[in-house]
Protein backbone atom coordinates (compact mmCIF):
# COMPACT_ATOMS: atom_id res chain seq x y z
CA UNK A 1 0.00 0.00 0.00
CA UNK A 2 1.61 3.32 -1.17
CA UNK A 3 1.25 6.00 0.91
CA UNK A 4 -1.29 8.64 -0.51
CA UNK A 5 0.08 12.19 -1.44
CA UNK A 6 -1.30 14.38 0.75
CA UNK A 7 -1.54 12.19 3.89
CA UNK A 8 2.41 11.50 4.14
CA UNK A 9 4.60 13.01 1.12
CA UNK A 10 7.69 11.86 2.24
CA UNK A 11 6.27 8.22 2.38
CA UNK A 12 4.78 8.74 -1.18
CA UNK A 13 8.17 10.47 -2.68
CA UNK A 14 10.26 7.60 -1.77
CA UNK A 15 7.44 5.32 -3.07
CA UNK A 16 6.63 6.62 -6.06
CA UNK A 17 10.55 6.86 -6.66
CA UNK A 18 10.93 3.07 -6.42
CA UNK A 19 8.09 1.97 -8.65
CA UNK A 20 9.21 4.15 -11.56
CA UNK A 21 12.79 2.58 -11.21
CA UNK A 22 10.85 -0.73 -10.92
CA UNK A 23 8.84 0.43 -14.07
CA UNK A 24 5.51 -0.12 -12.22
CA UNK A 25 3.80 2.03 -14.29
CA UNK A 26 0.52 1.01 -13.56
CA UNK A 27 0.76 1.48 -9.80
CA UNK A 28 2.38 5.14 -9.95
CA UNK A 29 0.22 7.64 -9.07
CA UNK A 30 0.80 10.35 -12.11
CA UNK A 31 -1.76 12.76 -10.94
CA UNK A 32 0.55 13.70 -7.72
CA UNK A 33 3.76 14.09 -9.58
CA UNK A 34 1.96 16.10 -11.72
CA UNK A 35 0.31 18.33 -9.04
CA UNK A 36 4.20 18.37 -7.67
CA UNK A 37 5.69 19.19 -10.86
CA UNK A 38 3.45 21.84 -10.86
CA UNK A 39 4.06 22.82 -7.61
CA UNK A 40 7.66 23.06 -8.98
CA UNK A 41 6.57 26.16 -11.82
CA UNK A 42 4.88 27.95 -9.62
CA UNK A 43 7.00 28.23 -6.74
CA UNK A 44 10.00 28.80 -9.19
CA UNK A 45 7.85 31.87 -10.23
CA UNK A 46 6.92 33.19 -6.91
CA UNK A 47 10.60 33.11 -5.93
CA UNK A 48 11.28 35.61 -9.12
CA UNK A 49 8.71 37.75 -8.00
CA UNK A 50 9.30 37.76 -4.73
CA UNK A 51 13.39 39.03 -5.67
CA UNK A 52 12.08 41.78 -8.44
CA UNK A 53 9.50 43.09 -5.48
CA UNK A 54 12.08 43.42 -3.31
CA UNK A 55 14.04 45.57 -6.05
CA UNK A 56 10.90 47.29 -6.82
CA UNK A 57 10.15 48.19 -3.41
CA UNK A 58 13.50 49.39 -3.39
CA UNK A 59 13.44 51.55 -6.29
CA UNK A 60 10.20 52.77 -5.28
CA UNK A 61 11.77 53.84 -2.18
CA UNK A 62 14.70 55.36 -3.91
CA UNK A 63 12.86 57.42 -6.19
CA UNK A 64 9.99 58.92 -4.06
CA UNK A 65 11.47 59.12 -0.38
CA UNK A 66 15.13 60.43 -1.36
CA UNK A 67 15.79 61.66 2.08
CA UNK A 68 16.27 58.21 3.22
CA UNK A 69 18.76 56.70 0.58
CA UNK A 70 21.56 54.38 2.36
CA UNK A 71 23.60 51.85 2.09
CA UNK A 72 21.76 49.14 3.03
CA UNK A 73 19.00 50.08 0.28
CA UNK A 74 21.90 49.79 -1.82
CA UNK A 75 23.04 46.41 -0.85
CA UNK A 76 19.41 44.88 -1.18
CA UNK A 77 18.89 46.17 -4.58
CA UNK A 78 22.46 44.37 -5.73
CA UNK A 79 21.69 41.77 -3.76
CA UNK A 80 18.77 41.27 -5.48
CA UNK A 81 19.18 41.90 -8.60
CA UNK A 82 22.11 39.26 -8.77
CA UNK A 83 19.77 36.75 -7.72
CA UNK A 84 17.00 37.39 -10.16
CA UNK A 85 19.69 37.23 -12.99
CA UNK A 86 20.97 33.99 -11.75
CA UNK A 87 17.70 32.46 -11.07
CA UNK A 88 16.52 33.75 -14.75
CA UNK A 89 19.78 32.29 -16.15
CA UNK A 90 18.92 28.69 -14.28
CA UNK A 91 15.56 29.23 -15.50
CA UNK A 92 15.91 31.04 -18.44
CA UNK A 93 11.91 29.50 -20.30
CA UNK A 94 10.63 32.27 -17.12
CA UNK A 95 11.48 34.71 -19.76
CA UNK A 96 8.18 33.37 -21.22
CA UNK A 97 6.17 34.98 -18.59
CA UNK A 98 8.15 37.73 -17.61
CA UNK A 99 5.20 40.77 -17.85
CA UNK A 100 2.64 38.66 -16.08
CA UNK A 101 5.52 38.18 -13.46
CA UNK A 102 6.66 41.73 -13.28
CA UNK A 103 3.35 42.84 -13.07
CA UNK A 104 2.48 40.69 -10.10
CA UNK A 105 6.01 41.95 -8.39
CA UNK A 106 5.36 45.59 -8.69
CA UNK A 107 1.50 44.71 -6.94
CA UNK A 108 3.03 43.78 -3.91
CA UNK A 109 6.04 46.28 -4.59
CA UNK A 110 3.73 49.03 -3.78
CA UNK A 111 2.56 47.55 -0.59
CA UNK A 112 6.11 46.96 1.04
CA UNK A 113 7.11 50.56 -0.17
CA UNK A 114 4.43 51.85 1.68
CA UNK A 115 4.40 50.20 4.45
CA UNK A 116 8.65 51.10 4.90
CA UNK A 117 8.14 54.41 3.94
CA UNK A 118 4.45 55.27 5.76
CA UNK A 119 3.84 57.26 2.09
CA UNK A 120 0.48 56.79 1.16
CA UNK A 121 -0.01 53.86 -1.70
CA UNK A 122 -1.00 56.18 -3.72
CA UNK A 123 1.78 58.13 -4.27
CA UNK A 124 3.54 55.47 -6.09
CA UNK A 125 2.02 54.99 -9.97
CA UNK A 126 -0.43 52.70 -10.97
CA UNK A 127 1.85 50.58 -13.53
CA UNK A 128 4.94 50.25 -13.25
CA UNK A 129 7.31 53.15 -13.98
CA UNK A 130 10.59 51.29 -15.04
CA UNK A 131 11.04 48.43 -17.97
CA UNK A 132 12.97 45.05 -16.84
CA UNK A 133 15.97 46.15 -18.51
CA UNK A 134 16.05 49.60 -15.73
CA UNK A 135 14.86 47.50 -13.17
CA UNK A 136 18.23 44.99 -13.87
CA UNK A 137 20.68 47.39 -14.96
CA UNK A 138 23.35 47.82 -12.00
CA UNK A 139 23.68 51.57 -12.68
CA UNK A 140 19.90 52.27 -12.83
CA UNK A 141 18.77 54.51 -9.86
CA UNK A 142 15.98 56.37 -10.43
CA UNK A 143 15.81 59.81 -9.67
CA UNK B 1 11.90 19.99 -27.19
CA UNK B 2 11.64 20.42 -23.63
CA UNK B 3 14.77 21.92 -21.59
CA UNK B 4 17.22 19.94 -20.12
CA UNK B 5 17.03 19.58 -16.20
CA UNK B 6 20.22 20.77 -15.31
CA UNK B 7 19.74 23.43 -18.18
CA UNK B 8 16.33 25.43 -17.11
CA UNK B 9 14.52 23.90 -14.35
CA UNK B 10 11.30 25.93 -14.46
CA UNK B 11 10.94 24.80 -18.75
CA UNK B 12 12.26 21.49 -17.72
CA UNK B 13 9.01 20.98 -15.09
CA UNK B 14 6.67 22.44 -17.09
CA UNK B 15 7.43 20.44 -20.24
CA UNK B 16 7.37 17.10 -18.15
CA UNK B 17 4.12 17.65 -16.58
CA UNK B 18 3.01 18.48 -19.60
CA UNK B 19 3.78 15.59 -20.98
CA UNK B 20 2.39 13.79 -18.15
CA UNK B 21 -0.92 15.09 -18.63
CA UNK B 22 -1.26 13.71 -21.59
CA UNK B 23 -0.53 10.50 -20.74
CA UNK B 24 2.98 10.13 -22.24
CA UNK B 25 4.75 8.46 -20.00
CA UNK B 26 7.23 6.85 -22.66
CA UNK B 27 8.81 10.99 -23.67
CA UNK B 28 8.80 11.79 -19.98
CA UNK B 29 12.17 12.22 -18.44
CA UNK B 30 11.98 9.31 -15.57
CA UNK B 31 15.61 9.78 -14.79
CA UNK B 32 15.23 13.03 -13.29
CA UNK B 33 11.46 12.92 -12.20
CA UNK B 34 12.72 9.75 -10.26
CA UNK B 35 15.67 12.24 -8.73
CA UNK B 36 13.54 14.63 -7.66
CA UNK B 37 10.98 12.46 -5.89
CA UNK B 38 14.05 11.15 -3.79
CA UNK B 39 15.09 14.28 -3.36
CA UNK B 40 11.64 15.85 -1.75
CA UNK B 41 12.04 12.33 -0.15
CA UNK B 42 15.79 13.25 1.34
CA UNK B 43 14.77 17.12 1.98
CA UNK B 44 12.46 15.95 4.28
CA UNK B 45 14.73 13.58 6.39
CA UNK B 46 16.77 16.46 6.34
CA UNK B 47 14.68 18.82 8.04
CA UNK B 48 13.57 16.79 10.74
CA UNK B 49 17.60 15.58 11.24
CA UNK B 50 18.22 19.57 11.88
CA UNK B 51 15.66 20.77 13.71
CA UNK B 52 16.25 17.70 15.82
CA UNK B 53 19.67 18.67 16.44
CA UNK B 54 18.32 22.15 16.97
CA UNK B 55 16.26 20.93 20.02
CA UNK B 56 18.70 18.61 21.25
CA UNK B 57 21.63 20.73 21.65
CA UNK B 58 19.44 23.34 23.03
CA UNK B 59 17.84 20.39 25.66
CA UNK B 60 21.78 19.77 26.09
CA UNK B 61 22.78 23.28 27.35
CA UNK B 62 19.78 23.56 29.04
CA UNK B 63 20.96 21.02 31.32
CA UNK B 64 24.32 21.54 31.24
CA UNK B 65 25.25 25.17 31.19
CA UNK B 66 22.43 26.10 33.64
CA UNK B 67 23.56 29.55 34.45
CA UNK B 68 23.02 30.49 31.38
CA UNK B 69 19.16 29.91 30.66
CA UNK B 70 17.17 32.66 28.68
CA UNK B 71 13.95 33.09 26.76
CA UNK B 72 15.60 32.38 23.74
CA UNK B 73 16.50 29.03 24.54
CA UNK B 74 13.28 28.12 25.98
CA UNK B 75 11.69 29.87 22.44
CA UNK B 76 13.91 28.05 20.38
CA UNK B 77 12.75 24.68 22.07
CA UNK B 78 9.32 25.55 21.71
CA UNK B 79 9.25 26.49 18.15
CA UNK B 80 11.61 22.88 17.09
CA UNK B 81 8.80 20.85 18.84
CA UNK B 82 6.59 22.74 17.05
CA UNK B 83 7.57 22.21 13.92
CA UNK B 84 8.87 18.99 14.10
CA UNK B 85 5.34 17.68 15.54
CA UNK B 86 4.22 19.04 12.26
CA UNK B 87 6.84 17.32 9.78
CA UNK B 88 5.74 14.09 11.08
CA UNK B 89 2.22 14.66 11.11
CA UNK B 90 2.74 15.44 7.56
CA UNK B 91 5.16 13.01 6.54
CA UNK B 92 4.40 10.11 8.83
CA UNK B 93 6.59 8.26 6.76
CA UNK B 94 9.63 9.59 8.40
CA UNK B 95 8.74 7.76 11.63
CA UNK B 96 10.04 4.54 10.15
CA UNK B 97 13.60 6.28 10.00
CA UNK B 98 13.01 8.20 13.33
CA UNK B 99 15.35 5.57 15.60
CA UNK B 100 18.37 6.35 13.33
CA UNK B 101 17.61 10.21 12.72
CA UNK B 102 17.05 10.66 16.12
CA UNK B 103 20.65 8.77 17.44
CA UNK B 104 22.34 10.88 14.31
CA UNK B 105 20.89 14.01 15.44
CA UNK B 106 22.21 13.79 18.92
CA UNK B 107 25.91 13.29 17.84
CA UNK B 108 25.26 16.59 15.58
CA UNK B 109 23.86 18.07 18.71
CA UNK B 110 26.91 17.27 20.70
CA UNK B 111 28.88 19.06 18.28
CA UNK B 112 26.64 22.38 18.56
CA UNK B 113 25.88 22.54 22.14
CA UNK B 114 30.27 22.29 22.87
CA UNK B 115 30.71 24.83 20.15
CA UNK B 116 28.04 27.00 21.39
CA UNK B 117 28.88 26.49 25.36
CA UNK B 118 32.81 26.46 24.79
CA UNK B 119 32.54 23.24 27.43
CA UNK B 120 34.28 19.71 26.83
CA UNK B 121 32.69 17.66 24.58
CA UNK B 122 32.73 14.81 27.27
CA UNK B 123 30.78 16.96 29.13
CA UNK B 124 27.76 15.21 27.51
CA UNK B 125 27.34 11.95 27.48
CA UNK B 126 27.34 9.91 24.97
CA UNK B 127 24.39 8.28 24.07
CA UNK B 128 21.33 10.60 24.60
CA UNK B 129 20.15 11.21 27.62
CA UNK B 130 16.41 11.89 26.84
CA UNK B 131 13.80 9.49 25.08
CA UNK B 132 12.12 10.77 22.23
CA UNK B 133 9.16 11.24 24.17
CA UNK B 134 10.77 13.65 26.62
CA UNK B 135 12.12 15.75 24.24
CA UNK B 136 8.85 16.15 22.61
CA UNK B 137 7.09 17.29 25.60
CA UNK B 138 6.31 20.54 25.82
CA UNK B 139 6.68 20.44 29.80
CA UNK B 140 10.09 18.71 30.04
CA UNK B 141 13.42 20.87 30.71
CA UNK B 142 15.94 18.67 31.72
CA UNK B 143 17.50 19.49 35.05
Amino acid sequence: MIPQHDKDLYGWAVHTAQLLKDKKMNEVDFDGIIEEMEDMVSSNETQLINRLSLVLAHLLKWQFQPNMRGHSWIYTIREQRDQAKIHLRKNPSLKSKLNEILEDAYRISISKAARETNLSAKTFPTECPYTFDQIMDDQFYPQ
Amino acid sequence: MIPQHDKDLYGWAMGNAQLLKQGKYNEADMDMIIEELEEMGSNKENELFSRLALLLSHLLKWHFQPNFRSHSWTNTIKEQRFRIKRVLKKNPGLKGELDETFQDSYTAAIFRATDETGLDEKTFPAECPYTFDQIMDDQFYPQ
